[in-house]
């Protein structure tokens, strides 16, 4: 391990970046100094730059990517200039899949090892030593591409432990994983802290599972700048404002309703712990596992909240249309790996379905299923009491509009204008075209893009036109896949309110999602499945007193419902009223 | 000896420009697997020497690659990798593949060679690609024994095998690296420096 | 889709050097080229289906069922060479109209045919033998490519099943927007708008890998350390020395017979009468 003389591990410097000679600076005057040991967690949207700061941390700006650069980055007293650092910083990157360049597991740890000289003799211990610290000491010899997303993320890692830095640089490593995956990357992140005197510089979204391992907080803003450094009670405390309220961690959004309810905070808790002793200490009349949860059911019942049955088994009951029936569904991969098990799925008219569920449990394949992507080996489909297996083709496409994860993947033409008339072309002649397209530009925020190349547009923008031409025929079914997938909570918000403006509109939305904060704000109705079946719906707040449901398929809860689990009721932060109840059993009304 | 992107040398790959290299090697690679099948399927419609007029995409490879990464060895390099995904994805051609790979690289290598890789007009692309199917008719000649068969053939399989190059792998190549590069994807590769 | 023409196992043409395996398959695979008679390729073949199951373990039957669908190629090939051949010619087989088929020219057709199933045969038996980063070890330490270069054909394998799941999912994307059609032109047209997508996604794949090497050192150093490296071994050459010698034999073993043909047969002839 490179051991640094000097008391800062990582110097900036008054440092600005640009990609472009002449063109904006994406990073401006940006100065901190990070101790040795220190864990940094730097947020802020998406674009601001922070990605372009990890990149210049490690030199990989201007060595690998041409930029221009003003200022210093010092590296335990070294400039970082023209060279690159081997071994004294590691980065992890946001995707996986592009990390990894060997064909099996074992090789990939050794690549560093490789560049670094190390002999050969050595390599063996280096390899299995950060296999098992990473959970993957059983897959050393496995091929790579057999592997999770969230282990190729793990291993991605390992490949950077072996290595031995004293500081890591963690770029949105959570951003593309699952649920599970991200729950051992923490684990693996904990470990890492726990285990050796480590600089850690760390870039997420993910600020309620981030903030229990952070010694400090570095906040930026759209410009480039830092906008907040400090200790992050410090940083939270005092509240961001405007819009960099988003990074606000549940915890403090929870205890600055509490505060402006009248009840006095002396220190903002930040993690689960410290929220719960809060909350006891104000409301000490809650009782552990008891308390809110039975005195909640015999108050006024939520009208708002749509009772729908809770057993996996669809309801045939209410008399509204079924817009998809799936019913036994089976279906198997060329290469026989089972996709979906007997998939029974319920979705009325007008409702909005999460549809959740760890990597590989089947989500994407009953989507293709239902769009007639793919045809199942047993089991009946059906779309508004039409069966999907008399339906050719072309005809699913009057259903369903179906986004992908990858907006790119649909793109057809090289102009956002030509790609929205492809798809209104199909129904509308060319006389209304000019119309239809102007109509669908204004409604998701596109005009004045009509002859860009839809490949150069900005990652919400792609979103948006991907879903602009799912909607164009006006199709009753919009299937959603991952459409937040590696966004900041700020962009994710903006589309979402798209797409509730187009549930408002009447149609039916199912959203294939792993971010539980997704669901409990828009879902009306969730599906999780689990190894091909979808073994429970209902609404979230349902779900989230399944605790075995949850278990079983890895998913994790928002920092709201955890709370609530453990204060006796799990959708108890969910509604809007939790302030007057808690107050309210307090003062001993209930 | 630490070298970096401002490295004015002109005949040292990134690695940027190497893995991209890669990537798109494999991308056609891929491709020319399914149009292989396509070739096989059309020969009964064209004739053995007919079927020639769709032989220009093979060469494509050669062209596209220097055209974006624009160093010395893209060429070949690109063709050969191009080879080995077919040959790792089951071509019935096999090794041969991968030696006629390297011939026809070798052939556009050799055109840009002669203007020390700084030409990449539409006239050099073509000619690169002319003259990568003319290697390969020569490998070809030797592989499947030319020489035996009547000269009005040879001369055909020759012959069709020009045009088919000039525009499915010179024109054809310029217009897919134009299209590329105006999605924005190529910002870091020297195609876009100009 | 898992790509994995590699079968792992433990012959001697597993353990063997991928560079040198290499060279000498194409050689046993470049032979007979030289000549013009059926039965050498025939010879050959034969050949590569021993040395598939001494020194492979690999079973004939096998090696020629994966070469099946093929068949059909090698039918057409031995037409068309048959009905072109240009050569001496003597006994006349068919008159159809325009069409002439001499003895010689369905020898030769058959010959052509045979060869394209050497071909076949000997790269399905260099694939399912050489694991890929053996073979990117081997052309580094005994072809002395640069490095660099080297690693650069392992990624290339990386990108082999990215890009064939990458595009399942344009083809599913394009379809869910309509306009799908059967057909040849159609087929083409797909060929062209799928490409754009797939090239730009890969490019972008492709950056970051480069990211992520560079980030830990790829390219830097002057020194470097190998985990697997490949050696030549004494085995290695004398598999090829006995490879040589093989060839040698079974030529001049075909000429005893009287059934070399072709512009080499003379100087093979000419060497036996010595």
């Amino acid at each position: 391990m490179t051991e640094f003389m000097t008391e800062f591990a990582i110097e900036v410097d008054r440092f600005s970046c640009r990609y472009l000679e002449n063109g904006p600076w994406v990073l401006e005057n940006v100065s901190f100094q990070i101790r040795r040991g220190e864990t940094v967690l730097l947020l802020g949207p998406s674009g601001c730059g922070k990605s372009t700061l990890a990149l210049c941390l490690k030199g990989l700006i201007p060595h690998t990517i041409a930029g221009e650069t003003r200022g210093k980055v010092r590296i335990g007293g070294t400039s970082v200039g023209e060279e690159i650092e081997i071994s004294g910083e590691g980065i992890v990157f946001q995707d996986p899949e592009s990390q990894l360049i060997m064909p099996r597991v074992d090789e990939e740890v050794a690549f560093g090892l490789e560049n670094m000289a190390v002999p050969l003799s050595s390599m063996d211990e280096r390899i299995d030593r950060a296999l098992s610290k990473c959970g993957l000491a059983s897959y050393k010899k496995q091929l790579v591409e057999t592997l999770s997303t969230g282990q190729m993320q793990r291993l991605a890692l390992a490949s950077v432990m072996a290595m031995q830095p004293s500081i890591f640089i963690f770029d949105e490593p959570t951003a593309n994983l699952d649920p599970e995956g991200t729950e051992h990357f923490y684990q693996d992140l904990r470990a890492l802290k726990g285990s050796m005197e480590v600089t850690i510089f760390l870039i997420e979204h993910r600020i309620d599972m981030a903030l229990p391992l952070v010694d400090r907080v570095l906040l930026m803003d759209q410009n480039g700048r830092i906008a907040a450094d400090g200790e992050p009670h410090q940083v939270f405390e005092n509240g961001p404002t405007g819009r960099d309220r988003i990074w606000l961690p549940t915890a403090c959004r929870l205890t600055e309703m509490l505060k402006n309810g009248g009840y006095a905070v002396s220190r903002t808790p930040l993690s689960l712990d410290e929220t719960e002793a809060l909350f006891r200490r104000v409301f000490p009349r809650l009782q552990i596992n008891s308390g809110v949860s039975e005195r909640a059911s015999i108050s006024h019942s939520d009208p708002a909240v749509p009772r729908h049955s809770s057993v996996a088994s669809p309801s045939a009951s209410t008399d509204k249309v079924p817009a998809i029936a799936v019913r036994g569904v089976s279906y198997s991969y060329p290469s026989g790996q089972v996709a979906l098990d007997r998939a029974d799925l319920h979705i009325d008219e007008g409702t909005f379905l999460a549809l959740i569920g760890a990597n590989g449990s089947g989500k994407s394949t009953l989507a293709k299923a239902i769009s007639g992507l793919i045809r199942p080996k047993e089991g009946q489909i059906s779309l508004f009491n039409q069966p999907a297996n008399r339906l050719r083709g072309s005809q699913f496409m009057q259903y369903i509009g179906y986004v992908f994860q990858n907006p790119e993947h649909q793109f057809v033409t090289e102009r956002v204008e030509d790609e929205l008339a492809y798809s209104l072309k199909r129904q509308y002649p060319p006389e209304d075209l000019v119309f239809r397209t102007g109509e669908l530009l204004d409604s998701f925020a596109l005009r004045g893009f009509e002859e860009a190349n839809p490949f150069s547009l900005s990652q919400g923008q792609k979103r948006r036109l991907s879903v602009a031409t799912m909607v164009a025929l006006k199709q009753p079914i919009l299937i959603l896949d991952e459409p937040t997938f590696g966004q900041d909570p700020d962009s994710a918000r903006l589309l979402m309110q798209h797409v509730q403006r187009l549930h408002k509109q009447g149609k039916t939305i199912v959203l294939i999602t792993h971010d539980m904060h997704l669901v409990l704000a828009y879902g009306e109705l969730t599906a999780v499945m689990y190894r091909g079946r979808v073994i429970f719906q209902g609404t979230p707040d349902e779900l989230f007193r399944e605790s075995e449901i949850l278990v079983r398929a890895s998913l994790s809860p928002p920092f709201e419902v955890q709370l609530g689990q453990r204060l006796g009721d799990p959708s108890l932060f969910t509604r809007g009223d939790w302030l007057e109840r808690l107050s309210a059993l307090q003062s001993g009304l209930l | 000896m630490k070298k970096n992107i401002n490295d004015k040398s002109w005949a040292r790959w990134t690695t940027v420009e190497l893995i991209v290299t890669a990537v798109i090697s494999v991308a056609f690679g891929l491709l020319f697997m399914a149009y292989s099948l396509l070739y096989v399927a059309l020969v009964p419609v064209f004739g053995q020497v007919g079927i020639m007029i769709f032989l220009g995409l093979y060469y494509i490879i050669g062209v596209l690659v220097p055209y974006i990464v624009r160093r010395p060895g893209a060429a070949i390099l690109a063709s050969f990798l191009a080879a080995l995904t077919e040959l790792a994805v089951g071509t019935p051609f096999g090794i041969a593949a991968l030696w006629a790979g390297l011939v026809q690289g070798a052939g556009a290598e050799a055109v840009f060679a002669v203007s020390r890789w700084r030409n990449y007009r539409w006239y050099t692309l073509i000619l690169a690609a002319i003259v990568s199917g003319i290697f390969a008719f020569g490998y070809e000649y030797i592989l499947f024994s030319y020489g035996s068969l009547e000269p009005v053939v040879r001369i055909g399989l020759f012959l069709v095998r020009i045009p088919s190059a000039a525009v499915l792998a010179g024109l054809l190549g310029k217009v897919i690296g134009d299209a590329l590069a105006r999605t924005g994807v190529l910002r870091s590769l020297r195609i876009s420096k100009r | 889709m898992i790509f994995r023409s590699y079968t792992e196992g433990n012959s001697f043409l597993h353990r063997m050097n991928p560079a040198m395996k290499l060279l000498t398959l194409s050689l046993f695979l470049m032979v007979p080229t030289l000549f013009l008679d059926p039965a050498t390729p025939l010879a050959f073949l034969l050949l590569s289906l021993l040395l598939a199951l001494i020194l492979g373990r690999i079973s004939p039957f096998k090696l020629l069922h994966q070469m099946a669908p093929f068949f059909v190629v090698m039918l057409g090939i031995c037409v068309f060479s048959s009905l072109f051949y240009g050569g001496p010619k003597s006994e006349l087989l068919l008159h159809l109209g325009p069409v002439t088929v001499y003895r010689e020219g369905v020898a030769f057709g058959l010959s052509i045919g045979l060869r394209f199933l050497c071909v076949l045969s000997y790269s399905s038996i260099f694939v399912r033998t050489t694991d890929p980063t053996l073979l990117a070890s081997s052309l580094i330490h005994q072809v002395h490519l640069p490095y660099r270069i080297g690693y650069t054909v392992l990624t290339a394998y990386r990108f082999i099943p990215i890009l064939q799941w990458e595009l399942s999912n344009i083809r599913d994307a394009h379809k869910i927007r309509g306009g799908y059609r059967e057909g040849i032109w159609a087929r083409l047209g797909r060929i062209r708008r799928y490409g754009i997508p797939l090239l730009s996604n890969g490019i972008r794949r492709a950056e970051r890998m480069a990211i992520s090497m560079d980030a830990r050192g790829f390219g830097t150093a002057l020194k470097r350390t190998y985990y697997r490296p490949t050696s030549l071994r004494t085995s290695d050459v004398l598999f090829l020395i006995g490879s040589v010698l093989v060839i040698v034999c079974t030529l001049i073993g075909l000429n005893r017979f009287g059934l070399l043909r072709g512009f080499l047969a003379g100087v093979a002839e000419s060497l036996v009468e010595h």
